[in-house]
């Protein structure tokens, strides 16, 4: 058991003989014609933003270091590059404290929790930039469009693809998103800066050919196939070559030593992993981007390469070892065949049942009787759901919408307020509530909810009697009456703003 | 004989819920009604049969140092399989009985049932015993419902039964779940004793 001790090494002495320190500035001027790109297109907010992520990058490794009583390190580079790193994964507009929010999960969290720098099983700035992602889903891919003064913002080419379909993404040039003419992060957009960048690290030996060359590979060969097979559904190689973050991860982020396998197949394995998760996620998942979390699962089996290799070498790697592996994924292929069969067989009942509750609580509320193609369903500016009745000469019959209130005893209320044409309450059901049951509940009794039929936005004092207004409420439940009188006069409201107030004008 | 005891014990003798005390956060929870009770139970029987069946068929495949992951990866396709399953055909069951669905794969009666008695005994005996064990849970959680729903709503199966009698809240809310399930307990003790101490008179 003594050399399994020895498995966690510490890469960056074992893959130069240079110090950590030059390795890491090395890293940093590889990286410069990336920054100056970015600088170029996305303007001085883009050289904030590298500064804000370096320095704060420096600044939490020199706290660290102080808390844990180490020799202060965090002038080695290696918080340098994944600062720069971090903001190279970044739109430009990111608000600073986002970024040094990001800063602060890479460093402190992904890198000195982990052990410090050669311990870390995660690279710090992907992980802290997927942090932000899923925290922060609507900054992080607002992406600025380049030379912009006002900050116009656009959807990444990836992104247009996932959302908009090949025939938008087709509109971007080749040419354009190799130099990095086009919405994205800092560092991804050109292609061109970042193989300019990497040539002086091939060079230097940092980096080998392993990783990069089998991750695009794999990531060409997997997006290949599909473009080549259905060429108007998926996008070309070039295109997912050129676009996202495919060359800034493969040649920047996937190549980091310390995360990486130390001998060639397990390189070779990385590599083509990533590779494939990349185009799979690109392709199939629900993100338009793949590069970050495929190098980060990818991440998570390195000291499982690392053991094989230390196993086969040794020629102690037995099958048994690797029986664990095989049955728990035939079990997973097993189960995922279940639930695709079950899934199968239940897609369609589920989807009529949703319908068939939704129809149901229409019917409940309004006074009439009507078909389901009688119910069309309208959207406002803001996106909220109507639903219209229909008369037979397409005439409006009645108009009903969801609504909340937070102001119950229990927390939300929602409802469902149907209205007449001309803006009189016919009833309401309420779809959740969290109020008390035998008091509060009561919102739901037609004794309680008959009071409000007939009674429009003006002509009605909409409070409970003990705050002088019209509505009865009901006894030992103030609060759950006021919420549901809120409740009803929110719909009401709605529905005259989308309606009544239009019409008039 | 043998095989009718291992379905009998999970029944009373076992029983998860009134004697071993397993899975009380959905016998507590969901027991409002007789029909989310009975609902419940019974996705819970068929998930217990379902991972029972196939760790009992698998068990010496797997290896005793990923058994703990391969028994949730499969509970959890059985019960996503169920909760699919509800909300397809009992869209009203799906809304009452709501996150408790997802939850049966934390249920420790199924991971017990798993550990303990599929993985080493035969299949024929595991399914008996799922079937056993299911029924007890249910069987309690109907005895549980079935109070709770009398006395807290004054109703049974969503029928009024006590007209204009003013039902017992308490009992729908949590702390009559909890009174509720422990008056259920202290009387099967009690009849668990008694007959114990006649058979050891008898003897």
């Amino acid at each position: 058991m003594e050399n399994t001790k020895l498995i966690v090494s510490y890469p960056p002495y074992t893959k130069s003989k240079d110090s950590i320190e030059k390795v890491m500035y090395t890293v940093v001027f590889a990286l410069l014609p990336a920054v100056v790109a970015a600088v170029y297109f996305f303007g001085l907010r883009a050289l904030a933003l590298i500064f804000v992520c370096s320095i704060s990058a420096i600044g939490f490794e020199y706290l660290i270091n102080v808390f844990r009583k180490q020799e202060i390190a965090c002038f080695d580079g290696s918080a340098l590059v994944t600062g720069i790193l971090l903001a190279l994964n970044l739109p430009s507009n990111l608000p600073y404290w986002m970024a040094v929010l990001g800063s602060f999960v890479a460093i402190v969290v992904v890198k000195q929790l982990f052990g410090g720098l050669g311990f870390n099983v995660f690279n710090p700035a992907l992980a802290a930039r997927v942090f932000l992602l899923i925290s922060f889903p609507v900054a992080m891919t607002i992406w600025p469009i380049p030379f912009s003064v006002d900050m116009q913002t656009a959807a990444s080419p990836l992104g247009i693809l996932k959302t908009e379909g090949l025939k938008a993404a087709n509109s971007i040039t080749l040419w354009q998103a190799f130099i990095g003419n086009v919405g994205g992060s800092l560092g991804e957009t050109s292609a061109l800066a970042l193989l300019l960048g990497s040539v002086i690290l091939f060079w230097k030996k940092y980096i080998t050919w392993i990783i990069p060359v089998s991750f695009v590979g794999a990531t060409l060969a997997f997006t290949g196939i599909f473009h080549y097979m259905e060429p108007l559904k998926y996008a070309s190689p070039a295109f997912h070559f050129t676009c996202g973050g495919l060359l800034l991860g493969a040649l920047f982020m996937a190549t980091d030593m310390v995360t990486t396998p130390v001998s060639k197949r397990g390189q070779l394995i990385f590599g083509l992993g990533c590779g494939l998760l990349t185009g799979i996620i690109r392709l199939f998942g629900g993100y338009p981007e793949g590069v970050s979390f495929a190098i980060l699962i990818m991440n998570a089996f390195v000291p499982l390469l690392d053991k094989w290799d230390n196993y086969s070498n040794g020629k102690k790697w037995r099958l048994t070892k690797m029986r664990s592996v095989i049955v728990l994924t035939c079990i997973g292929f097993f189960s995922a065949f279940l639930l695709y069969m079950t899934d199968n067989i239940t897609k369609e009942p589920i989807k009529k049942a949703i319908e068939r509750v939704k129809v149901e609580a229409l019917r409940q509320i309004f006074p009439f009787e009507f078909s389901d193609k009688d119910i069309n369903i309208a959207f406002d500016k803001n996106g909220k759901e109507f639903f219209e009745i229909k008369n037979k000469d397409n005439s409006l019959r009645g108009i009903a919408v969801e609504t909340s209130s937070d102001k119950g005893y229990g927390g939300e209320i929602t409802i469902l307020v149907a209205v007449s044409p001309d803006g009189k309450v016919f009833n309401y059901n309420v779809l959740s509530h969290k109020e008390t049951p035998g008091l509060g509940n009561k919102i739901e009794n037609e004794a309680f909810k008959k009071q409000f039929n007939g009674k429009t936005l003006d002509g009605f004092n909409w409070k409970v009697k003990k705050d002088d207004g019209f509505v009865d409420e009901l006894t030992a439940a103030t609060i759950s009456s006021r919420a549901a009188t809120d409740a009803v006069k929110k719909g009401l409201e709605v529905i005259s703003n989308k309606y009544f107030v239009e019409n008039k004008k | 004989m043998n095989a009718w005891k291992e379905f009998n014990k999970g029944i009373i003798k076992e029983n998860p819920v009134l004697v071993a005390l397993l899975g009380l956060c959905p016998v507590l929870a969901v027991t409002t009604t007789v029909i989310n009770g009975l609902g419940m139970g019974l996705a819970t029987t068929f998930v217990l049969l379902g991972s029972n069946i196939v760790i009992s068929v698998m068990g010496k495949f797997i290896p005793s140092k990923v058994r703990i992951p391969c028994y949730i990866v499969i509970i959890a396709s059985f019960v996503t399989i169920v909760d699919l399953l509800i909300q397809a055909f009992s869209p009203a069951l799906n809304k009452s009985l709501g996150i408790f669905i997802p939850l049966i794969v934390v249920n420790c009666i199924i991971l017990g049932r798993a550990e303990a008695f599929a993985s080493r005994n035969k299949l024929w005996h595991s399914i008996l015993d799922a079937l056993g064990m299911g029924i007890g849970f249910t069987l309690a959680l109907f005895l549980l419902s079935a109070i709770r729903e009398i006395l807290g709503s004054g109703a049974i199966f969503n029928i009024a039964i006590t007209g204009n009698i003013s039902p017992i809240l308490i009992f729908v809310l949590p702390p009559g779940a909890f009174a509720a399930l422990g008056f259920i307990i202290a009387i099967v003790i009690y009849f668990t004793k008694k007959s114990a101490e006649k058979n050891k008179g008898a003897k």
